[in-house]
């Protein structure tokens, strides 16, 4: 295989898809974990500018595939069971002390009565660190955790695991806000008579 | 002793207070059978807790005259639209904070419906219920110095919250809102501190009741139970029996309403709050100081449920500590004729040794 010159975009349009590739791994570009398939690079354009996009089924003709999805080569590690799962909800945060009171509902035994558990900060991975506010609602699960290896293709042992992440649901649109704020108004005037 | 579940006598004032550990919930007998519910818990199958005790009474819902909703935490308005709708002769009172267009649309705002498992928790949706009743139900706001009751020589009286607190709400529910806009989606936060929630006086010409809510002190001379001492206009009789604000804490307490508001050792009751450990053992040695006696509505200990043991081993690497979240009622109820008080305990609540 033919060297690209990384630092060199004009060298690199010999082999455009061997360049992104390349370039994905070494500088880390934003990866589309989704995308399987992208357009083939026209020849006069520069691969600066080139950020491969989604695509249609209609487009799909003439493409190539340059990645199978993620989840089929990269997740080598699955749940195998999981034995309890609750979801929690923050109800006081102390930053300081890096640890916050939840209340923890038992979605695997519904009966079970609601807990309330101090946990650290150190439980919680640091991507959800900043979620950590009071009325954040997160999911604990806890369960037995089987690593995979691609390589020769066994299936490692069981290990006890614990997963705990917090919610990521995006934020009411402006439109539904516009909406309450007309309603908001008008209940407001009718118990304060202006 | 056992709760008396004999209707209260025509002149008798009765104060019950009802907590399950987090929750609050006062229902009061007014005289001639005509009665108030401040704020609401639930027992079980979500039944608002004073409907289930006037029931046991063979008291009629009809007969609630004023049902007072003094904020909207969490643990003050489990149920309440629930108590409102059935007691259909009851005029509504909710905390002036709670009717400005951006209280209300912050409360909208997380009263949306679209995701389910959010419906659980209760305090914007009963708002929004609430609020959206509106026009089936009259609604008044409440502020300082109202009168919310007068029959014969019987007076409810509010305390508070004062017009600075209100001002004050609407901006901090206003940058809320903004928040509701740009973050991830959460469930409604708490205002901090509780300056805007309703302290009632009720004094029926003998025997007067202080209900403090969650109202906190401030060190503003305009907010919380500041305002409420400089206020000139407040009733002047002082207080036999106290439910002792925000659940006992340093934050709630003002020596000021202790030595002006407060007769000679009064009785003090309050409502346990277990999720920030209230009272803590200095609230209780404050409060005992000045009271003849102290009840609170305290929980026993009840045992974790037994799951596998990997779950428990993982349980333990995360939570720090952990308890049981229990929903026994606990109930006191004070009954007040001609300046003589009698307190009746159920088995969840207790008295401060």
């Amino acid at each position: 295989m033919a060297q690209v010159n990384m630092s060199n975009p004009k060298t690199a349009l010999a082999d455009p898809f061997e360049y992104f590739l390349k370039r994905e791994a070494s500088v880390g570009v934003r990866r589309y974990r989704e995308l399987n398939v992208v357009k083939p690079l026209r020849k006069d354009v520069s691969s600066v500018d080139y950020v491969p996009s989604a695509v249609s089924a209609r487009e799909v003709g003439d493409m190539r595939v340059v990645r199978a999805p993620e989840s089929a080569i990269k997740k080598t590690s699955v749940w195998s069971e999981i034995n309890q799962t609750w979801e929690g909800r923050v109800i006081e945060n102390s930053p300081g002390s890096r640890e916050f009171v939840a209340i923890i509902s038992d979605k695997t035994c519904k009966s079970n009565p609601d807990e309330e558990v101090v946990i650290g900060y150190e439980s919680v991975i640091e991507s959800d660190l900043d979620l950590i506010s009071e009325g954040a609602v997160f999911f604990w699960n806890i369960g037995k955790y089987r690593k995979y290896s691609e390589k020769s293709g066994k299936v490692g042992p069981a290990v006890n695991k614990y997963e705990l992440r917090f919610r990521r649901l995006p934020p009411v649109s402006a439109e539904t806000i516009e909406h309450i704020k007309t309603l908001s108004k008008g209940l407001s005037k009718i118990i304060h008579g202006h | 002793m056992a709760i008396n579940f004999q209707p209260p006598a025509v002149a008798e004032l009765e104060v019950s207070l009802f907590g399950p550990g987090t929750g609050e919930c006062i229902v009061a007998h007014l005289g001639d059978n005509e009665w108030m519910v401040v704020d609401s818990c639930t027992v079980e199958n979500k039944v608002p807790v004073a409907l289930d005790y006037l029931t046991k009474l063979g008291v009629s819902a009809d007969r609630v005259k004023l049902i007072v909703i003094s904020h909207f935490h969490d643990d003050h308005i489990a149920g309440a639209s629930a108590l409102i709708e059935a007691c259909s002769a009851a005029e509504i009172f909710i905390s002036g904070a709670l009717t400005h267009e951006e209280s209300i649309s912050y409360s909208l705002a997380h009263a949306l419906g679209d995701v389910l498992v959010d419906k659980a928790k209760p305090s914007t949706y009963e708002i929004a219920k609430i609020i959206k009743s509106i026009g089936d139900r009259h609604i008044e706001f409440v502020g300082a110095n109202q009168v919310l009751y007068r029959k014969n020589n019987v007076l409810v009286h509010s305390l508070s919250p004062s017009s600075r607190a209100i001002a004050q709400s609407r901006l901090l529910f206003a940058d809320r809102l903004l928040k509701v806009e740009t973050e991830f989606r959460k469930l409604a936060n708490k205002l901090h501190p509780n300056l805007c929630a309703i302290a009632l006086h009720i004094c029926n010409g003998r025997d007067t009741v202080l209900l403090g809510s969650d109202l906190e002190v401030s060190n503003d001379p305009a907010l919380g139970w500041e305002a409420v001492i400089l206020d000139a206009k407040k009733p002047i009789t002082t207080a036999a029996l106290f439910k002792v604000p925000h659940h006992g804490s340093q934050n709630g307490h003002s020596d000021a309403v202790v030595k002006t508001m407060l007769r000679e050792r009064p009785i003090s009751i309050l409502t346990t709050y277990n999720s920030s450990s209230l009272p803590r053992e200095e609230d209780i040695l404050r409060i005992k100081d000045y009271s003849s006696g102290l009840y609170f509505t305290s929980l026993p200990k009840v045992r974790a449920p037994i799951r596998s043991r990997a779950v428990e081993e993982n349980l333990l690497l995360v939570a720090k500590s952990r308890r049981v979240v229990t929903r026994n009622m606990g109930h006191i109820q004070v009954r007040m004729l001609d300046g003589v008080s009698t307190v009746l305990l159920n088995t969840h609540a207790s008295v401060a040794a």
